[in-house]
């Protein structure tokens, strides 16, 4: 699964801690998300959808 | 107040530390290894304060190599910090002495000593890898004013609360393995007393469980979740491998052949426990060490951009 958190998060100038804090998840867990080794679970999809005010469509991308 | 100078930009002692550490990281390894192999070859008899002098001889280089960076420190809050690192050190080499003091003596009057030198070669080992997560995140490393801190520097934040309340409840399982080996001094009971004290044992592997559930509904982060769930299994295909394995080897006799209880569950859980809480730190450096490498990456990429 391929996404675009990296861009949307350089939009907004954020880190990876700054998105990390945002979601109250560990720095990791949006590394492992951005760089495609961890898919999230569907509350963590919606809540970043949520934050970046877009869809999770908008976001992630099922097709390689 | 007391203030707490962060290392961060401070490159010169950050690197300083990093190589004290990684001395440890190397010295206890070096430690575990001597220790397993004073239980292995069933060293003992009159050299056994020799012997121990020997496994705790690495330690002898962290104390040099704490003191010598004091000696050319500058700064009043590193300074403290070496001075508590050289008082831990010390106390941690007569801690090892005894401790391997005992496993020889041990080796020669009780059959199953296995939980006890499982427990003193994975005490330096442990600490080693500890550093070794410390060593991968030298920008979260802080250092305070008063004594406390001194003696504890280093804060791991990648670690979640969750985790952490595991690993302190690994300091009292490292206490109970201490106290059910001292009872294996004691003359054996009879009665139902005796189907107490063996089933003893057992009773932390329900308190593991207990730990493990807690942990699983606790910790609100999914990702380190996933990893703990991973490093479960791994931990236990690993065990099931080398406890078959060796296992038959012994049913052919071809192992242990004077210790029918060598690989009985109570030895092989504290090295299940072990492995499992060594997986998650291994893969939690792992993963901080990569965010870190990734961040360098984009701090490059966007310097570059912007030139």
């Amino acid at each position: 699964m391929t996404n675009c958190l990296r861009v949307l998060r350089a939009e907004r100038g954020w880190s990876q801690q700054e998105l990390a804090d945002r979601l109250e998840v560990s720095r990791q867990s949006v590394n492992a998300v951005e760089t495609g080794k961890y898919d999230p679970s569907l509350p963590l999809a919606f809540r970043l959808a949520r934050l970046f005010s877009t869809t999770i469509e908008a976001i992630f991308d099922d097709q390689p | 107040m007391t203030t707490e100078p962060t290392l961060q930009g401070n490159s010169a002692n950050t690197r300083t530390i990093r190589s004290y550490f990684a001395l440890i990281v190397v010295t206890s390894v070096l430690q575990s290894g001597l220790v397993l192999s004073i239980y292995r070859f069933r060293l003992a008899g009159g050299i056994t304060w020799s012997l121990a002098l020997v496994a705790i001889s690495p330690q002898f280089a962290v104390i040099r190599g704490a003191l010598r960076r004091r000696a050319d420190e500058s700064s009043s809050y590193i300074s403290q910090f070496y001075m508590g690192a050289v008082v831990f050190a010390v106390v941690f080499a007569v801690v090892m002495f005894l401790m391997t003091a005992l496993l020889v003596v041990m080796t020669t009057q009780f059959v199953n000593s296995l939980s006890f030198a499982a427990l003193v070669a994975a005490t330096p080992l442990t600490l080693g890898l500890l550093f070794t997560v410390f060593l991968m995140l030298p920008k979260r490393m802080f250092i305070g004013g008063n004594l406390g801190d001194v003696l504890l520097p280093v804060r791991m934040k990648v670690v979640t609360p969750a985790l952490r309340r595991i690993f302190r409840l690994t300091a009292l399982y490292l206490v109970y393995l201490l106290l059910d080996f001292m009872a294996k001094g004691f003359e054996t009971p009879t009665g139902v007393f005796a189907y107490a004290v063996a089933l003893l044992p057992v009773l932390p592997i329900f308190g593991l469980i207990w730990v493990y559930a807690r942990y699983m509904a606790e910790e609100q982060d999914e990702f380190q979740r996933h990893l703990f769930h991973q490093s479960i299994a791994w931990t236990l295909l690993g065990i099931l491998i080398i406890a078959s394995a060796l296992g038959r080897l012994q049913a052919r006799a071809l192992i242990f052949r004077h210790h029918p209880n060598f690989f009985q569950i109570t030895s092989i859980f504290p090295l299940f426990w072990w492995l499992q809480l060594e997986a998650v730190l291994i893969v939690n450096a792992v993963q901080a060490f990569r965010v870190q490498r990734q961040e360098k990456r984009e701090t490059r990429i966007d310097g570059a951009a912007a030139r």
